[in-house]
């Protein structure tokens, strides 16, 4: 499988020479498979949101290389500025730098930046709109006369218009209601199964990456702490638990079954899953 | 980026000027600063300019501070001292080309103006922002400022602006940042271009940011109302300010220092201003 990203022995710190000296990353090291949806967890502070913004040349790291396609984006100043196109980043919130006065024209803004024609652009627009789900008269209204959940979606969409090769989202759903969240993750599942796009997700719900992430990466204080697919850092519980993160509701409960002595399979981590399974073991009556 | 822009000057230390109470400090620079403009002669300020340096040593500074205070007031102190050359007419000429004539006593001058306006930055840095919190300062301001409440000078609104901006100022900076970098990620170019372009650039910055402005004035007032925020009516303070027998020594001791300023000025000859 090829890498779409890799990040090589990346260091970061704020503050140097100052009494606020942090640590933020230290010595991570990750490779991003092209084409899988790559969850990335960890406590508030723990480092993510620093590594986010090395990803698309917004912060250089203080040593080590990222790069991208085998690239290293901060090789020279011309890569740095062009990573943007190549690796889009939907930061948390980002409903907050929406600023055209109708939709359209600010979901226009990046593919603009890039130079595209005006026929592109405009297709690309439609396109990015509705797999988010957003069409018709939404696209001429102002971005301030949205709801929470629509205006979230018209950002992400401004950054699908870019068709980035990765895209990296800082907490996509956080805020939202259950509709809201399935609304994001539904647009961002349809966007990957139709283009293949890569996709890094940063989130506090080990529900949603139950459900969604192929791959999976722990941070602790500027570290990895594990990676790999979701089978493998799911089946380390224990080590889970000691940084403070549980599985998801379900899977707990799964595996108190199992340990009560039903015969349910381990890697259960979705409620529809499990529902099959417990069905399966009644004998499929229902 | 916009982060390492220093915010406040205040240096916690716990030294005898960070306990002094902020309003007797607030009085004593009143006096530092009256004491400056009545130096009339060398020996005065240079006095004065020995004053400002114990200041900064009493309050745990660092000589590299003197620097990082001075820096951004280098060329006014050197623009005011060249045109004062010049200003200056005397019996010593030293100088003639042309038109241009020096004399020692525009020399003298010069170095006099320059010493004012250094000791001037030192000493009410010093005293009002290294050593006392952006806090402790409005809440000092208002409790001094509180007999003009008889007169129907809003002296509570206006502090509590004051605490609100400060407060605010980190957030601002942090948002700004925020908002810059999404619109950076989506292309955006703030640093090259044309001044107009460059002008526009800074619309996709503007937007956002006023937006969450309003947005966060609105949530504060909200937050303000719920906890039953009136205005000055009845309201009390955590911390309430006392002055302590050490504030009025301290006073004293300035009073004593500020007086033998001034006596130097007037009986001790010298050349003068």
């Amino acid at each position: 499988m090829q890498n779409a990203l890799t990040v090589e022995n990346v260091s970061y710190v704020y503050g140097e020479g100052t009494p606020f000296r942090v640590l933020a990353l230290d010595g991570v090291s990750l490779n991003i498979k092209k084409g899988k949806l790559t969850g990335i967890i960890g406590h508030t502070g723990s480092g993510k949101s620093t590594l986010l913004q090395m990803l698309n040349g917004l912060v250089k790291p203080d040593s080590g290389r990222i790069l991208v396609e085998g690239d290293d984006i901060y090789a020279d100043k011309k890569k740095r500025s062009k990573a943007c196109f190549k690796v889009g980043l939907v930061f948390q919130y980002p409903e907050y730098q929406l600023f055209e006065d109708t939709v359209k024209k600010d979901i226009a803004f990046g593919p603009k930046n890039m130079g595209l024609s005006p026929e592109e652009t405009e297709e690309r627009v439609i396109q990015a709109a509705s797999f988010v789900g957003l069409d018709g008269e939404v696209l001429e209204k102002s971005p301030f006369d949205l709801s929470g959940g629509q205006k979230r979606r018209a950002a992400i969409a401004g950054i699908l218009a870019m068709k980035p090769d990765i895209i990296v989202l800082d907490e996509p759903a956080s805020g939202l209601d259950p509709i809201g969240r399935r609304e994001i993750f539904g647009g961002l599942e349809r966007y990957r199964r139709a283009t293949g796009t890569t996709m890094i997700i940063v989130s506090h719900s080990m529900e949603d990456m139950a459900r969604y992430a192929d791959d999976l990466v722990v941070f602790e204080n500027g570290r990895v702490v594990m990676q790999g697919s979701k089978q493998e850092v799911f089946s380390r519980e224990d080590e889970l638990q000691k940084i403070g993160l549980e599985l998801p509701q379900i899977s707990r409960l799964v595996r108190r079954l199992r340990k009560m002595g039903l015969d349910l399979p381990s890697d259960v981590y979705t409620v529809e899953d499990a529902f099959a399974e417990i069905n399966k073991l009644c004998g499929g009556d229902r | 980026m916009l982060r390492d822009v220093t915010l406040g000057q205040y240096i916690p230390g716990n030294t005898l000027l960070h306990k002094t109470d902020p309003r007797m400090k607030l009085i004593i620079s009143i006096l530092f600063i009256v004491a400056v403009f009545l130096a009339k002669n060398i020996w005065a300020m240079l006095a004065l300019t020995v004053l400002s340096f114990i200041l900064v040593f009493a309050a745990g500074l660092k000589a590299k501070m003197i620097v990082k205070t001075l820096k951004p007031i280098i060329f006014v102190v050197i623009f005011t001292s060249v045109i004062s050359i010049f200003w200056r007419t005397g019996e010593n000429l030293i100088f003639e080309f042309w038109k241009i004539r020096i004399y020692l006593e525009g020399i003298i001058y010069a170095i006099l103006i320059a010493l004012r306006i250094i000791v001037l930055v030192m000493g009410t840095s010093v005293l009002l922002s290294y050593t006392t919190s952006p806090i402790a300062l409005t809440d000092g301001l208002e409790q001094l400022l509180s007999p003009l409440k008889k007169i129907k000078v809003p002296v509570h609104d206006f502090s509590m602006i004051m605490t609100i901006a400060l407060r605010f100022i980190p957030t601002l900076i942090e948002e700004t940042d925020r908002i810059m970098s999404a619109q950076r990620s989506r292309g955006a170019d703030f640093s090259s271009g044309s001044l107009i372009k460059r002008a526009k650039a800074l619309v996709p910055i503007f937007i956002p940011l006023f937006a969450s402005l309003i947005r966060r004035a609105d949530e504060l007032a909200i937050a303000m109302e719920c906890r039953c925020y009136v205005g000055d009516n009845g309201r009390t303070s955590m911390n309430k300010l006392k002055y302590s027998p050490r504030d009025f020594a301290v006073l004293i001791a300035f009073v004593g220092l500020c007086a033998g300023v001034v006596l130097i000025s007037r009986f001790i000859p010298g050349p003068t201003f």
